[in-house]
């Protein structure tokens, strides 16, 4: 399997990448051992202290322990990003697989509509919907997970289309199998390189977007915190309150630019023709 | 040999006229070129029927008409009497196993991500699967251990067989050759005929061999129609064919084949 | 090709359509409905029938539809602000001026620098400067907008002082003369553009540099050499057509990133554009502004998806009949 780290190491992209994401992933695992902080609880008589040995990274407004926030937080943004990433693959898949593979007006229907959604402009979008909603991680990522899928139906369409037509996939078809057999069977296995590929791209998208939201102050609300959210708290002075704005933006920074790394190290695996 | 009694066709097209859409950019108008034009055969039981013809004379797409990978213009195909096109795609799927095609390229024939044991735990049946297995493997000259391998592991050769395996395994009554032994070397090639002569006999088939090189056509085929741009030239038994050919067209390959 | 811009041009028709029934539907089934904040328990029964009859709510969605449709394609009509009173399509077109400039320019800068460097790199392939450049690009990629926002206000407002972190114009922008009205534009965009503009100059760089290394191994470049073609008139030749094709299908995506970012740059920097007014609508529950806003919105990627798609015809064919070879 080309996953798999002991691939990684004779691709740059590939080991950059998992060693930024193995060490974002150790803080989030690993935080609430190292401090005894809680997140939510407020003490309004430490608020705005800078990094200290009793708060690593200082506290916010509420007296709030920022590591501890950076750790909760984390761990809702990955989550937020993974269950949408999830999701929207999986609409995106069976989507793709069905309307590729039939073709005919179903096809033309399916690709129009994913025209249109990809025509809204992703944040604007969602922060109309999250913002009018109820405020819930639930909504939020079903939302995201909705204005997402159309990327990857896309892909997964033009790679359906591809194989479609190859001799074996004929072979299936006359041997008297059926389209679900042929599409899950046959095609989806011989497709799933992209399918990764643009999935751990999305991940990182989702995540700027999210942060995006909760810096607006729609995304994750108090008292849950996000990255996005803590960079709210530190946009009054960002190089004042450093440890409000850059400890979180560096995580976010990190774990974006490493999925990105992992993304485009596995599209040299699978395609080297085709990365970018 | 055929008897003369007269059976039933297994497979009967007539005024087969079949089209590929040609993309204009932009346009509002579609034209379609024709790659056969009213085509008619019937193929009998237990014989095989070959179609000779240079590449792009339309050949293969006759295959992919009965196949139902493509939708004939007009003209009807008769599958033991029933027109393909009137049936409900559910009744057409159970009908499929008994029209079985073997195409030309074999390396893409077989999915790349499949052992070549899962091929066949995918078309037989359960209870007889070990059993059968090693009949099929056997018929086609194969043993067991290449049930492990995966197809880009296989020879050329090897690969032919496993897809002539795969499509005896569904029992079929009708094979439909596509160029079977083109894209070999000359010894492979001798053996993978002997292979479907043998098993014409054996599994009481029909085939339908569609190929550009008569010497091929020469070993397996009963009956013969020559084929050129997308119509028949003329339809005849083999050996009146070779000595008595009424189209120019059919000297020429006859000549090139003695040549070569 | 005339017969494909028309086939082009219609198409768009009924996703237009689709969409703007999308924005319809998904303001009026998210939780709440327009006259919720005008409405509390203590009023009568008919002040709140009156209300809601005002919002016309107490019709059935389709029927609301109906009228917003007839509205908006045959008058242009999105109703009044809830929290001004003015149109919608007033304000919106008033907050455009802001948002129109620093997309420009943002969409210039990342042109200028993500091509530039792009066919640079190309060139140097796997070289040191290529991969050093490289990852900062892919930094840039990874940032989110509003980080990058911040440490720019942070460092450049507030610690050096050197550039002003809001607002178009300062306060006495009036009393400038031209050349200081220039400058003091000039020095509030600054950090908005590269903001808005450095994330894109790197997706579009990726792009160019791709499709640069791919040409640049192409045969037909091969056979120039060949012939004794200097590298300079190649690169000028051929680097220009071959930025501009990928650019202009990129449009697509380029544009309603551009929309999203400066939803976000807006909002940082206190700039009055559309943006920063859809957030406001936001928090203050202002629906006819959503609705017209998101309407706009996905109208405008719909005409510029359409301009990029035509561009492509036309450009493209003469490419295919051998006159560049791609």
């Amino acid at each position: 399997m080309k996953i798999l780290p002991s691939n990684a190491l004779k691709n740059r992209s590939l080991s950059s990448g998992y060693a930024a994401i193995g060490l974002v992933f150790l803080f989030l695992l690993l935080g609430p051992l190292l401090t005894p902080n809680n997140h939510t609880s407020q003490d309004l008589s430490v608020s705005l202290q800078a990094p200290s040995a009793s708060h690593w990274v200082g506290t916010d407004y509420y007296g709030r322990d920022v590591f501890a926030r950076l750790v909760y937080g984390g761990r809702i943004t990955w989550l937020v990003a993974i269950a949408a990433t999830l999701i929207a693959v999986c609409i995106g898949t069976i989507i793709g697989l069905f309307s590729a593979y039939r073709g005919g007006w179903i096809d033309l229907v399916v690709m129009r509509l994913v025209d249109v959604m990809l025509a809204f402009p992703k944040l604007f979008v969602v922060l109309l919907i999250v913002g009018l909603g109820a405020s819930s991680i639930n909504l939020l990522i079903w939302v995201l997970a909705l204005f997402s899928w159309m990327e990857i139906a896309r892909i997964i369409r033009s790679e359906v289309m591809s194989q479609k037509n190859r001799t074996y996939i004929k072979s299936a078809r006359a041997l008297g199998f059926g389209t679900p057999r042929i599409l899950f069977k046959h095609v989806l296995p011989n497709i799933l390189g992209p399918i990764i590929v643009s999935s751990v791209l999305l991940i990182s998208t989702i995540i700027l977007v999210e942060s995006g939201l909760s810096f607006l102050g729609l995304g994750i609300q108090a008292p849950n915190a996000s990255w996005g959210s803590i960079l709210n708290d530190g946009k009054i002075d960002p190089l004042g309150t450093w440890w409000l704005s850059v400890p979180a933006g560096l995580l976010i920074l990190t774990t974006v630019t490493g999925f990105n790394l992992i993304g485009d190290g596995l599209q040299q695996l699978f395609d080297p023709k085709k990365s970018l | 040999m055929n008897s003369t009694r007269q059976k039933q066709p297994i497979l009967e097209v007539n005024s087969l006229q079949v089209e590929y859409p040609v993309n204009n950019s932009g346009g509002f108008r579609r034209k379609n070129k024709p790659a056969v034009i009213d085509v008619s055969f019937k193929i009998f039981p237990g014989e095989c029927f070959a179609i000779v013809g240079e590449s792009g004379c339309g050949k293969s797409s006759i295959i992919e008409a009965i196949l139902g990978f493509v939708q004939a213009k007009r003209g009807s195909i008769l599958f033991e009497n029933q027109d393909l096109s009137k049936l409900s795609p559910w009744s057409f799927r159970k009908l499929r196993p008994l029209i079985q095609p073997v195409f030309q390229d074999y390396n893409q024939a077989l999915n790349p991500r499949m052992r070549i044991g899962d091929i066949f735990k995918e078309t037989l049946p359960v209870h007889l699967r070990d059993s059968q297995t090693d009949q099929l493997l056997a018929s086609v000259g194969l043993s067991r251990e290449i049930l492990n391998y995966f197809p880009h592991q296989l020879s050329g050769g090897q690969k032919q067989r496993v897809v002539l395996a795969r499509a005896l395994s569904v029992n079929p009554t009708l094979l439909l050759l596509d160029e079977p032994v083109t894209s070999q070397d000359l010894s492979v090639a001798v053996q993978i005929v002997e292979l479907l002569i043998s098993l014409r006999k054996t599994n009481n088939l029909t085939f339908l061999l569609v190929s550009h090189n008569l010497s091929i056509v020469q070993l397996l085929a009963d009956r013969v129609a020559v084929m050129k741009n997308g119509q028949f030239l003329e339809q005849q038994p083999l050996a009146q064919l070779l000595s008595d050919p009424r189209h120019n067209y059919t000297k020429t390959i006859i000549n090139q084949t003695v040549a070569s | 090709m005339l017969h494909g811009i028309i086939r082009r041009l219609l198409s768009a028709i009924p996703t237009l359509l689709i969409g703007i029934t999308l924005c319809f539907l998904i303001i009026h089934l998210a939780p709440g409905n327009p006259a919720t904040r005008f409405l509390n328990p203590s009023q009568s029964a008919q002040t709140q029938e009156i209300i809601r009859e005002r919002f016309g709510i107490n019709q059935s969605v389709p029927v609301q539809y109906g009228h917003w449709l007839e509205r908006v394609l045959f008058h242009f009509d999105f109703g009044y602000s809830f929290y001004n009173g003015k149109s919608c399509v007033v304000v919106l077109i008033s907050a455009l001026k802001p948002t129109l400039i620093l997309s420009f320019w943002a969409l210039i800068f990342a042109l200028f620098v993500g091509v530039s460097l792009g066919i640079v790199t190309a060139t140097k392939a796997d070289t040191r400067f290529d991969r050093i450049i490289n990852s900062i690009m892919m930094v840039f990629i990874s940032t989110p907008a509003f980080w990058l926002g911040l440490m720019f206000i942070g460092l450049f407002t507030i610690r050096l002082g050197w550039l002003p972190g809001s607002h178009l114009h300062s306060l006495y922008y009036d009393q400038l003369n031209s050349f200081g009205q220039l400058l003091d534009s000039v020095k509030h965009l600054i950090l908005p553009v590269l903001t808005l503009g450095l994330p894109l100059a790197a997706t579009l760089f990726k792009y160019i540099r791709t499709g640069m290394i791919d040409a640049l191994q192409s045969d037909y470049i091969l056979a120039a050499r060949a012939r004794g073609i200097r590298q300079s008139t190649i690169l000028w030749k051929y680097s220009l057509k071959n930025s501009l094709l990928p650019v202009v299908s990129l449009l697509g995506v380029i544009i309603p990133a551009l929309l999203s970012g400066a939803v976000i740059v807006e909002v940082v920097f206190a700039l009055p554009g559309v943006g920063r007014a859809m957030v406001t609508a936001v928090f203050g529950r202002d629906y006819p502004i959503l609705m017209a806003g998101a309407t706009l919105a996905f109208i405008t990627v719909i005409f510029f998806n359409m301009i990029a798609d035509i561009l492509n015809m036309v450009l493209d064919p003469r490419i295919r009949n051998g006159s560049g070879g791609l």
